[in-house]
């Protein structure tokens, strides 16, 4: 009896063991994620991984809000607000240093675009019932919006004013390990690596008629490469893509009665390329420039600088002065470009729009033949057109190209590119500052924790 | 079976006549008595039993018990666990009163070991062990942990918070968060909430804030003993033994009448310590002084032509301090500063409060040989001490164990708890309720109407967020949890010295944050309300079936255990933001929200797995020489097949010197055991599931949805982090008990490092999860005890315990880390090779110019720099670490007839705390302004404590408080300027008790008192040494004060009742 007793309580445990221990599966799966291999098997897999894309763009740290309004932070347009958030004023003081979150994190934001660009030009390869005309839509779109990562990139790490320079970025044309460490290009050899992305993506969507601002199309390709040319100082073919955006017809300057009303609607005759957001997927434009009616200089991380708010008011007529304002119960300035939509939350992040292809053709052209592109623009706002007299020589011309580039995209993320470029850095930014400026702060310096992980293979911009 | 029954009926009836002519024989006389311990208590459950038979009795809850000598042997044993058993002769009385002694042997305690128990004088790992004795009775404490405070060597357990609810951080041997195992069934070390606890007023999240300690749902009170696995003896727990094993043991049934026992108690706490600010006159002064400070400096500039001027005529201009030809404006920031309202509020005395704590337990145990059975309940109730919040918490727990045959048992554990912690919102962290008291300006009343809170931005102290009572009062943040943890147990023995025994149980945990903001305050004024609500539901089961073999050779005895046990888990996360409800009835719900949407998570929904076979040998000769050898294999499903399993060996010696001839006669030493211990345990805690495989996650365009890339693999595939530990220690008893304690010395390293690894951000990605590098602790520890008094009346002993300890980087596989508090301020701590973990980071201070009052800062080359000269990146080094030189306890225990008194104390030396609220309160009149020409006269950034006072006044002075400054922020900081000395001696408890003792309808009446956080000696500048606003749960941002929620002094009464 014992035995027997024995004998089935032991087998009964013996089976319920054997039974039960592949109950805790050592082989798990994320059920809310996919693998490569899956995703790249089929167009469909391959247009959701292009949708990823494009929301790759849209992170908080990129086109969702930190990449514009840093730069624009960064430049006589911004003040830091917030609570003494030490690494804010750093930009606030322009002065920021190689550990700052903010530029590790955009650093690193913009290389994922990058990277996703990248698995989606690989995986290509296995997609399998696709035709080869959407296999090319698909390449053009990435192929253009990694030649522009590697853009924003440049200008906000490198030495884009100078294509002599040996401060170019990294350049990542292939799929990544995560010991792969890419060293800095030249800025030359980094210029040429956005160009060939560019020509490229232009050649394959040659033919698409589409011009949705949300989607990478011909236009966005030609506004870009206008934009790239401009920075490159290759000023014929800067006004060379300029005019094609412009002659496209797609797109109109908004006249000085409607032009307000870009900021408060979304795909404007003005853009040319636009990143929309919707309720479910936020933009920071809103929360980080404005918040509320009646916001504490807390509330807000970037508020605009009484510099810009007087430099606005001394142009008489300029009705682009009402965009910047001291709220009624507050005493900062902040611009109200991104003051609609409050609940939604959606503010659109404006990339390209056709006023910078007036303003890249003005500047590209000179002072003879494009003080009419200038024009465009300030007539549309509320201001007289400059005549030849207003602007005597190359200087007042220059000057002006600047006054009216800050006019019209300040808190649209150019004006201290717009710096860099022309070399205003120091004379423009000292003034505002204790902290000692030199051409050096012409770009933000590459993050400290990329120079430990390459362990040098990635060297420190000069005077950072 | 039929031949069986019948053969077991015959043995049946045997056994009957066998013992019925027996019984008629029985001759003697019937004894009644009671037994009481050494304060007169009775003692219920002491066996009785006639020496040389196996008859005996148990006393009754009264402690009596009455049994019938049979004249075979008339010498009666007593014993009872924790007591010293008593022989007793007994000639011819009917009644006899026995009192029994309190064991004051340790060696011959029990202590759990993890997968079964061991004799103390056995035991060859290095395990800390305490009984309930020592912590019961203690009102106000909610968290278990905080009842092992200080009592341990070792074990380092610090309140990083004063939230009510708050989790504690248990350090052992300088590894946080050990594995936690209730009643042998292994915890989750930790539970998150899924959202975010401090937002930026953008709703952005900055920090991690307060963790919710999964321990903090089990009542101290129901414990019955906790050990703590430092050594090579966790290896049992094998790949989550690397922090160290807390093995927690609830009381269980005991047989006999059935006792009830209510516990109440209340207590009222206070803020510990209020930090002492300017008032409305001092506050505008200090203004002045700035501004009057700035003028001189910018004459000095140009008197002694400082090739770096502080800042340009044009600056002051713009700022309003001086007219156009830089004459100073009088009074300029008077308009500002409203002087004749008469207004001077104490922000401190505004949020803080009386608050009180109560507690109510009521359990019963008892059942017969066959059953035990224990419930119990129970009510905490704790108000926090500033305005508004509490935490309650209902507790249930039961187990019952069944004997259902002489070889099978049986038995089931469950408990359920329930808490609502009403969190002060962003309570530890630069946005929340203190931090904005802090700063907040005296001139601010707190409501500028009757029922209308002040509006915080028409007054001076740029630095708030919000008015501070509006804050604490209208923002709703609970955190409720549901916790649901069960078992059950069979075991079977096969015959004396084999059993099997399976385990089957379940832990669920559903943690729900709500955090409501009514369109009135600040964070939600612009959405017209918001929610944020947080969900982490996570079911646990886990099985186990061990073997259990033990058997007496001669003088040898062996003790195998081996067994197979696997767990899996289902882990759902989500986050929602509800925004936009309407003003009447004060609706909360996501239902009454206008809009709301859904939070991306990576991993909303995970499982996860772990498979292991363990087995353990322990092997003793004759009690003397010890050996235990324990293996462990685990697979992980978070590591890729190939990759999955870890094998855990650990081997172990002891010696019991003692019970050696040349010792055993010895006066000096009744007992003395050398331990040594070498073994591996693993780690895995530290990766999150799914990063055994490159992944695409949700990525949202346009309104349409796809996926972009969520994670990088590391070069070579994870495995186990492997965690070697050497141990040697020593257990001894001298001088005839009157002092007994243990010594240990262990070197522990942490290989293999499971962390995430920095790599090149041109992958797309800034870290992915690797095995690299390498820590390593070194420590000694020493706890000791001693009997110093003992006579009839009184007794006193003391108990002592200090550990030294070290923490070095040995390697990683990027140097130099920084390591971020908060997402939006500099690094606070790096990460570096040769440095303990936790290193603070930041500037050198090189004190004040007496010329000019300018705070200086050493570059990188060794200069000196003003603040706003400073480069964070090139002159930031290391500048502390919160990490004690030693710490430790001493307590002492004295009872006077039926009087009692504890006095727990606490101390750590050579702690550094990175007190960085201390830059907002000592700004020194600084107008906020990231630039000198941004400077605001109405916008001063915010109140300053009563030490500025004390500050740069004249070109000469040597101090080392910087001069004040409007235009410029003069400080740095992230400078060694606010790292503090941390040590400090705290009285924890002074806890005073009497015992009524026996009733007419209380078998115990016992009254208590209790003081806890009685005394701080410290010389802290801040609220409390201890505090961590990041809540400490990770060590490589301990120490970091940005105004945690401060801890509160105590006092309380308490009622237990046995009946």
């Amino acid at each position: 009896m014992k035995k027997l007793i024995n004998i089935s309580a032991f087998s009964l445990i013996a089976a319920t063991v054997i039974m039960i221990s592949s109950c805790a599966k050592l082989k798990q799966m994320s059920p809310t994620g996919v693998q490569s291999q899956q995703l790249f098997k089929d167009s469909t897999g391959l247009s959701e991984a292009l949708t990823g894309l494009y929301s790759s763009l849209e992170v908080q740290e990129y086109y969702g809000a930190d990449y514009l309004m840093l730069c624009d932070l960064n430049s006589d347009n911004g003040v830091a607000g917030g609570y003494n958030n030490t690494l804010l004023n750093e930009f606030g003081a322009f002065s920021v240093s190689a550990s700052n979150n903010y530029t590790t994190n955009t650093y690193v934001a913009i290389y994922k675009t990058i990277a996703t660009a990248n698995a989606i030009l690989t995986g290509e390869s296995t997609v399998t019932g696709a035709s080869t005309q959407y296999l090319n839509t698909v390449k053009g779109q990435a192929l253009a919006l990694r030649g522009m990562a590697h853009f924003d990139l440049l200008r906000a790490f490198g030495y884009h004013w100078d294509p002599t320079s040996a401060f170019g970025i990294p350049v990542v044309t292939s799929v990544q390990s995560s010991g792969s460490v890419v060293p800095r290009s030249t800025v030359a050899a980094t210029y040429t690596a956005i160009l060939n992305d560019l020509n490229q993506a232009a050649s394959l969507l040659s033919g698409d008629a589409d011009r949705s601002p949300n989607y990478i199309n011909p236009a966005i390709i030609n506004a870009l490469l206008a934009r790239v040319y401009l920075y490159k100082k290759d000023y014929a073919n800067a006004a060379k893509y300029a005019t094609l955006v412009i002659n496209d017809g797609a797109y109109t300057v908004l006249n000085q009665n409607t032009f307000q009303t870009m900021y408060t609607t979304k795909n404007s005759s003005e853009s040319v390329f636009e990143l929309p957001f919707d309720q479910q997927n936020q933009s920071g434009y809103n929360a980080t420039t404005y918040a509320r009616l009646g916001a504490a200089s807390t509330e807000v991380l970037f508020l605009a600088n009484t510099d810009l708010s007087d430099f606005l008011t001394n142009r008489t007529g300029d009705l682009r002065a009402n965009l910047v304002a001291i709220d009624p119960s507050g005493s900062y300035y902040r611009t109200l470009k991104y003051s609609s939509d409050l609940v939604q939350k959606d503010n659109p992040a404006y990339v390209i729009r056709i006023s910078e292809m007036y303003m890249i053709r003005a500047e590209a052209l000179g002072r003879i033949n494009g003080l009419a592109d200038i024009n465009m623009i300030r007539t549309n706002r509320g201001l007289a057109p400059l005549g030849p007299s207003d602007v005597p020589d190359d200087p007042t011309y220059a000057q002006a190209v600047s006054d009216e580039d800050r006019a019209e995209f300040n808190f649209e993320g150019h004006r201290y590119f717009d710096l860099a470029r022309t070399g205003q850095v120091v004379n423009i930014l000292q003034p505002l500052t204790s902290f000692t400026i030199t051409q050096a702060n012409s770009c933000f310096p590459i993050p400290q924790r990329e120079i430990n992980a390459t362990n040098g293979a990635v060297v420190q911009n000069p005077g950072y | 079976m039929k031949r069986n029954l019948r053969v077991f009926t015959a043995l049946l009836v045997l056994l009957l006549c066998y013992l019925a002519p027996h019984r008629a024989m029985a001759q003697g006389h019937v004894l009644k008595g009671t037994v009481v311990d050494a304060q007169g208590n009775p003692l219920p459950g002491v066996s009785v039993v006639i020496q040389g038979t196996t008859e005996g009795v148990t006393t009754a809850v009264d402690g009596s018990f009455s049994i019938r000598l049979n004249g075979a042997s008339n010498i009666l044993a007593f014993s009872f666990l924790g007591f010293d058993k008593k022989i007793v002769e007994i000639k011819s009385e009917t009644t006899i009163n026995i009192t029994l002694d309190e064991s004051k042997s340790e060696l011959k305690e029990v202590v759990v070991v993890g997968y079964g128990t061991q004799r103390k004088s056995d035991v060859t790992g290095a395990i800390s062990s305490i009984k309930n004795k020592e912590f019961k009775d203690q009102p106000g404490v909610s968290n278990l942990a905080a009842s092992i405070e200080g009592k341990l060597s070792g074990i380092n357990v610090t309140q990083p918070s004063g939230t009510p609810g708050a989790g504690l951080l248990v350090s052992i041997r300088g590894a946080q968060n050990p594995l936690y195992v209730v009643d042998g069934v292994p915890m989750e070390s930790e539970s998150n909430s899924s959202l975010g606890t401090s937002y930026n007023l953008s709703g952005q999240s900055v920090g991690s804030g307060q963790n919710i300690s999964s321990i903090s749902d089990i009542n101290p009170d129901d414990i019955e003993s906790i050990e703590i696995l430092k050594d090579a003896s966790k290896a049992i727990y094998g790949s989550r033994a690397a922090n160290g094993v807390v093995l927690i043991t609830t009381k269980r049934g005991k047989a006999g009448e059935t006792t009830f026992d209510f516990n109440v108690n209340y207590g009222m706490q206070n803020v510990e310590k209020k930090i002492p600010f300017l008032n409305s006159q001092q506050f505008y002064n200090l203004t002045n002084t700035a501004i009057s400070n700035d003028i001189w400096v910018y004459n000095n500039d140009i008197a002694t032509n400082n090739p770096n001027p502080h800042f340009a005529l044009a600056d002051m201009i713009t700022a309003g301090i001086v007219d156009a030809n830089g004459n100073p404006i009088p009074d300029a920031a008077a308009p500002y500063y409203d002087l004749a309202s008469g207004v001077n509020t104490n922000w401190q005395n505004a949020i803080f409060r009386t608050a009180p704590v109560v507690n109510y337990e009521l359990s019963a145990r008892g059942g017969n040989d066959k059953t035990k059975f224990f419930i119990g309940g129970g009510y905490f109730g704790q108000d926090g001490i500033i305005i508004n919040n509490y935490y309650d918490r209902y507790n249930l727990r039961a187990n019952i164990d069944n004997q259902a045959t002489k070889n099978l048992s049986f038995g089931m554990n469950v408990s359920m708890t329930y808490s609502d912690d009403k969190r002060s919102f962003n309570d530890n962290t630069y946005t929340g309720v203190v931090t904005n008291a802090l700063g907040a300006s005296p001139l601010m009343p707190v409501y500028s109407s009757p029922g209308v809170y002040s509006d915080y931005t028409l007054y001076q102290a740029y630095w708030l967020s919000d008015n501070p009572v509006k804050s604490a009062k209208e923002i709703n943040a609970h955190t409720y949890t549901d916790r649901l943890t069960s078992s059950l147990f069979a075991e079977y023995k096969f015959t004396k010295d084999f059993s099997f025994k399976s385990t089957w149980s379940v832990d669920y945990a559903d943690v729900n944050d709500n955090q409501y903001f009514p369109a009135i305050t600040v964070d939600a004024q612009a959405d017209n309300g918001k929610l944020l609500l947080g969900e982490s539901r996570k079911l646990t089961w886990v099985n186990e079936n061990l073997f259990t073999f033990q058997h007496k050779f001669d003088k040898s005895n062996l003790n195998i255990l081996a067994g197979y046990s696997q767990q899996a888990s289902k882990i759902q996360t989500s986050a929602e933001e509800a925004l936009g409800f309407p003003q009447t009835g004060n609706v909360q719900n996501i239902n009454n929200a206008a809009t709301s949407y859904n939070i991306l998570e990576p991993y909303p929904l995970e499982y996860e797995a772990l498979r292991s076979f363990l087995s353990r040998v322990n092997y003793d000769y004759d009690g003397k020489y010890l050996f235990s050898f324990i293996i462990r294999a685990d697979g992980s499903s978070k590591f890729a097949p190939g990759h999955q399993w870890g094998y855990f060996p650990s081997v172990s010696l002891g010696w019991n010197l003692s019970d050696e001839d040349f010792l055993k006669e010895n006066k000096y030493i009744t007992s003395l055991k050398l331990r040594a211990s070498y073994g591996l345990s693993g780690q895995q805690d530290n990766v999150p599931d799914y990063q055994n495989y490159p992944y695409w996650g949700t990525g949202k365009y346009n309104g349409g949805v796809g996926f972009v890339p969520y994670n990088i693999l590391a070069q070579t595939p994870l495995t186990w982090q492997s965690n070697t530990t050497f141990n040697i220690g020593t257990d001894f008893e001298l001088f005839n008990h009157f002092i007994n304690g243990s010594i240990e010395y262990f070197i522990s390293d942490q290989n293999k490092l499971l962390n995430q690894e920095q790599i090149p951000g041109t992958t797309g990605f800034q870290w992915a999860y690797a095995n690299s590098g390498k820590i390593e602790d070194k420590g000694l520890e020493i706890q000791l005890a001693t009997n110093n008094i003992k006579t009839n009346n009184f007794t006193w002993t003391s108990s002592f315990n200090i550990s030294f300890l070290t923490n070095i980087v040995k390697s990683l596989a990027v140097d130099n880390q920084y390591v971020y508090s908060y997402t939006d301020q500099n690094a606070t701590n790096i990460l570096k090779v040769g440095q303990p973990v936790g290193t603070f980071l930041g500037v050198r201070f090189a004190g004040v110019d007496p010329a000019n009052g300018d705070a200086l800062y050493y570059a990188g080359d060794g200069t000196k720099e003003r603040a706003d000269q400073v480069n964070f990146t090139r002159d930031a080094t290391t500048i502390g670490s919160p990490r004690p030189k030693f710490y430790g306890g001493f307590n002492n225990d004295f009872r006077y007839k039926k009087f009692d008194m504890q006095i727990a104390t606490q101390f750590s030396y050579g702690n550094k705390v990175f007190n960085l609220i201390r830059t907002t309160y000592e700004s020194l009149g600084w107008s906020s302004a990231s630039t000198p020409s941004g400077a605001y006269l109405g916008g001063v950034y915010a109140n300053n404590d009563t030490r500025v006072l004390k500050a740069w006044s004249h070109p000469g002075q040597i101090t080392d408080i910087p001069r004040p400054s409007f235009l410029l922020q003069n400080y740095f900081p992230n400078s060694s300027e606010f790292v503090e000395n941390g040590s400090f001696l705290k009285i924890r408890t002074v806890n005073l008790g009497y015992n009524v003792g026996k009733t007419k309808y209380f078998s115990n009446i016992r009254i208590y008192a209790e003081a806890q956080n009685l005394l701080t000696v410290t010389k802290y500048i801040g609220f409390d040494p201890e505090v961590s606003s990041t809540g400490g749960g990770n060590d490589q941002t301990a120490g970091i004060d940005y105004a945690a929620y401060p801890p509160a002094r105590t006092f309380s009464l308490g009622l237990d009742l046995k009946f």
